[in-house]
């Protein structure tokens, strides 16, 4: 195993030191109005060490794994700790940590199927879709199997071997009318390889239907009406407004930078009935989308319960913000690539069910929207957010009217949690959320549907 | 360079009627400053080797990261089956452009001592000018790259340069008020100047401790002029980028498909592209399919110029490549002072960052107004909050009213502001 090979290393660090071997490999195939457009397998791997000096890091990486480059690599960070050392001198405590082992493997059980019956299952579904719906301007069907295998030895005994992957299964179909373009997509698949989510494509025939009404409905739709609405966000978008616009002002990079929400620590900063976690690995019993036993630091992860009834709690962290915030590491260092340093990252994060149904939410409106997903979001020091919204609805007196065109929904989401009155008792989680912070990594994003009010962009 | 003719020869023994390897090689050196601290200093090796194969018009990719022996010969065997597997396609093919280049640039090499030197430069001075101001993160990076491209008709371009590049991200907090955070990147040829002489810098952290006191404007939405800075252009010249594209050329949902030669935009807009710039600190000479890139117009008086296919594109649309893949693009600079803009504006606003969704095919596009500024009578009144713009990119720029002829360089582009008109300004 590869991470036997890693321990013959121990002995080379004679500081606080990570040692990684990882691999990244990515399987990706686009179809474009039936064009092979990508068809592409990407693998990249190789050692990285970080060495701790006194409140520095050094850090070195290659993607050669020989024996002797990975002790040349080891030698590398330390010479970049010191040197930073030397020029910073800032004489912070040494960093620590537990010994622990874990192993990790969710690399399917399924026998692997080859490309072409990857290519052939594409085929199908843009076969059944152009066949049955011939006023689509465009189809494009795209499937990403990324697998993320990381081997850890650190100087305080914690060790680790993790195989994460992720598979997804990607439509976006556009449509034209009046001479304007119209798209719209939907994603499916999650933790597992290729194998574990599309072995017929007939059991995604209902999806291309339900996509299709969408983009029709669409181009048929309504902008929207500017301003401060009652809203409904669906699961899908609860997940990423957790993601978004709470937790990164909750990553402990950003409170120690000064971020808002080290102002409201302990304080009330939503309604009671808001909960919000950062899950490291499960939830309910359930493995999470992107679960972390072991971080990039060799931490072992716990939950960080972020909002609790309403009151903002905790903080994620690393080892080295742990200190400046006087909490324990809550295992939350995560790297993508073997030549990536691990940074303060989400994981799992959601705000919890409550106890209300969908269509009293809906019901409870007398003018506002229904807002079913995000294409894109960002957030923001002052803990102000975005979201693109490709899809939706208005809601005329409790009842759904026609869909809106694409638009962008905004708040403060430190004004905007104590609008929430009605949480539902549902919960889900998305299959492709990517952060991008520094270094592009999935993360897991999950919630019900949530009333609240919020300002929507429009005509 | 015997590692790409090897693959070549391999990818030709196992059967490929046609072969290319691309490959790049780059040596790092990076400082980063977290929460306003040099806390790290990082050094990589890196090598990535695509190698494509085709056979009967049928074709696939692999990318790997090491380069030794076994490794190779196991990725060409994978990916020669993975070929056979593959869909036919008559577009798929590599360059014919016979050509044997170097492209070297005059190096300067990695200055650890330098790099830390310019980093506390740069927080002294942010401390000293702007005390409210918050680096959260920082990095300035060397990078030494080299890139190789070779394929089986004989093609074989290499090249090498060095340069630098700086991202920050900051913003300002004066007791419990905390601004929006604002960013830039900065590719710069060397280290001469210091951290906050680059780009547009200096104006974004003066910018970002004024967001300490932003405000609603009073009237809560009309349709008014709109100042777009250097920094937010950005974003908007990539999204009319794409439109010119494989993804949306190929899929038939582009806004300049069959408009090549056709005056499309306003015509005091001219888009260039130049990859090997005088002008620009970046540089790339050639693409990963073999072709030279050159400076050329994209839109020259509004007239589209050219598309930015990569050979894929070209043959599957029966266009002609473009002049690059879509990247070091220059906006020419028009004659009207900045301060003459603001003038002219009724009631609208300077936006200086936009985070919104992805715009529609169709253009529409809608998001918040970060870090801007509202302007009333021909003046700056004050900086904005919770200000949503929403608009149409291609009528914005089918009716441009003004371009500055004050422009920033970040060494990978060089923007003027633009002046729009009709675009929806709400407030909360």
């Amino acid at each position: 195993m590869k991470l036997d090979y890693l321990k013959t290393f121990k002995s080379e660090f004679s500081e606080h030191t990570e040692l990684r071997l990882q691999q990244n490999t990515n399987v990706a195939l686009m179809l474009v109005n039936g064009n092979l457009m990508r068809n592409e397998k990407n693998t990249s791997g190789g050692i990285s060490s970080r060495v701790y000096k006194n409140g520095v890091f050094g850090f070195a990486s290659s993607p050669k794994t020989d024996e002797k480059t990975i002790k040349d690599i080891i030698n590398k960070s330390k010479e970049n700790a010191y040197l930073l050392d030397n020029l910073e001198k800032r004489n912070k405590i040494q960093l620590s940590g537990d010994g622990f082992e874990i192993i990790k493997d969710f690399s399917t059980k399924k026998n692997r199927v080859d490309r072409k019956t990857m290519i052939q299952f594409l085929k199908d579904l843009n076969a059944y879709t152009s066949e049955k719906y011939n006023d689509l301007r465009s189809t494009t069907f795209l499937i990403n199997n990324l697998d993320m295998e990381k081997n850890l030895v650190t100087s305080f005994g914690a060790l680790g071997y993790t195989l994460i992957p992720r598979t997804m299964l990607m439509f976006n179909f556009s449509i034209e009318k009046d001479g304007t373009s119209y798209d719209s997509y939907d994603v499916f698949g999650g933790l597992g390889q290729y194998e574990d989510f599309f072995d017929n494509p007939q059991d995604f025939y209902e999806k291309v239907d339900e996509l299709y009404k969408k983009v029709k409905e669409k181009s048929e739709g309504v902008y929207p009406e500017a301003g401060y609405k009652d809203v409904i966000l669906d699961s899908k978008l609860a997940g990423i407004l957790a993601h978004e616009a709470i937790g990164h002002t909750t990553e402990a990079d950003f409170v120690k930078s000064g971020s808002v929400a080290k102002d409201f620590k302990d304080e009330k900063v939503a309604s009671d009935i808001v909960n919000l976690v950062d899950f490291a690995y499960e939830y309910n019993g359930e493995v999470c989308p992107v679960p972390v036993y072991i971080d990039d630091e060799g931490t072992k992860p716990e939950d960080v319960v972020i909002i609790e009834n309403g009151v903002l709690k905790r903080f994620m962290n690393n080892k080295d913000f742990s200190i400046d915030l006087n909490d324990k590491p809550t295992g939350n260092a995560r790297a993508f690539a073997f030549s990536d340093e691990p940074l303060v990252r989400m994981r799992n994060t959601a705000i919890l069910p409550g106890k209300d149904k969908l269509e009293d939410m809906i019901a409870s409106i007398e003018d506002g929207y229904y807002l079913v997903k995000a294409s894109n979001g960002q957030a923001d020091s002052t803990s102000e957010f975005m979201f693109g919204v490709p899809n939706g609805y208005e809601i005329k007196n409790g009842k759904l009217g026609r869909a809106i065109k694409d638009t962008t929904i905004s708040g403060v989401a430190f004004d905007m949690l104590k609008t929430i009155t009605m949480i539902s008792d549902d919960m889900s989680w998305s299959n492709a959320g990517m952060c991008g912070k520094k270094q592009s990594i999935p993360v897991g994003m999950g919630g019900p549907a949530i009333k609240c009010k919020i300002n929507i962009g429009g005509k | 360079m015997e590692l790409l003719n090897k693959c070549i020869n391999l990818l030709k023994e196992k059967g490929a009627q046609k072969a290319e390897v691309f490959l790049t090689k780059e040596v790092k050196e990076e400082i980063n400053i977290s929460c306003g601290e040099i806390s790290l200093l990082r050094t990589m090796e890196e090598y990535n080797l695509e190698m494509t194969a085709i056979i009967d018009n049928k074709k696939d990719t692999i990318k790997i990261n090491q380069i030794d022996v076994k490794t190779l010969e196991e990725a060409v065997d994978e990916l020669i089956n993975n070929t056979l597997n593959s869909q036919p396609d008559e577009a798929n093919d590599i360059s014919d452009n016979i050509l044997e280049k170097n492209y070297q640039a005059e190096k300067l090499g990695a200055d650890i001592p330098l790099m830390h030197k310019r980093f506390q430069n740069f927080i002294e001075k942010a401390k000293r000018d702007y005390p409210e101001l918050v680096i959260g993160e920082a990095v300035l990076e060397y990078n030494d790259k080299y890139e190789y491209y070779y394929n089986s008709n004989g093609v074989k371009l290499s090249s090498n340069f060095d340069n630098y590049s700086f991202m920050t991200m900051f913003f300002s907090k004066k007791d419990k008020k905390t601004s929006s955070f604002n960013y830039t990147i900065i590719t710069a040829q060397d280290l001469e100047k210091e951290i906050h002489e680059l780009g547009s810098l200096s104006i974004l952290m003066k910018e970002s401790v004024e967001h300490l006191e932003p405000q609603s404007i009073e009237t809560k939405k009309f349709t008014g002029d709109i100042i777009v800075t250097p920094d937010c252009m950005t974003s908007l010249i990539y999204i009319l980028a794409a439109h010119l594209q494989n993804y949306y050329m190929i899929s038939g949902i582009s806004k300049f498909a069959g408009k090549l030669n056709e005056k499309v935009l306003d015509e005091k807009f001219t888009l260039k592209t130049e990859p090997d710039s005088d002008i620009l600190a970046g540089k790339k000479y050639f693409g990963k399919d073999g072709l030279i890139y050159n400076n050329d117009y994209i839109f020259k008086n509004g007239v589209l110029n050219n598309y930015l296919l990569d050979l894929y594109g070209s043959k599957k649309t029966n266009l002609k490549t473009g002049p690059s893949n879509g990247n070091y693009f220059i906006v020419e600079n028009g004659d009207k002072p900045l301060s003459e803009m603001i003038k002219g504006i009724d009631k609208g606003i300077i936006l200086c960052r936009f985070s919104g969704g992805n715009p529609a095919p169709n253009g529409d596009f809608s998001g918040i107004a970060k870090n801007s500024y509202y302007v009333e009578n021909g003046e700056i009144k004050y900086p904005i909050k919770e200000t949503m713009v929403s608009g149409n990119l291609f009528n914005m720029f089918e009716n441009i009213k003004d371009i500055s002829k004050e422009f920033i360089n970040s060494g990978f582009s060089s923007f003027p502001y633009i002046k729009f008109s009709d675009v929806v300004i709400s407030s909360k």
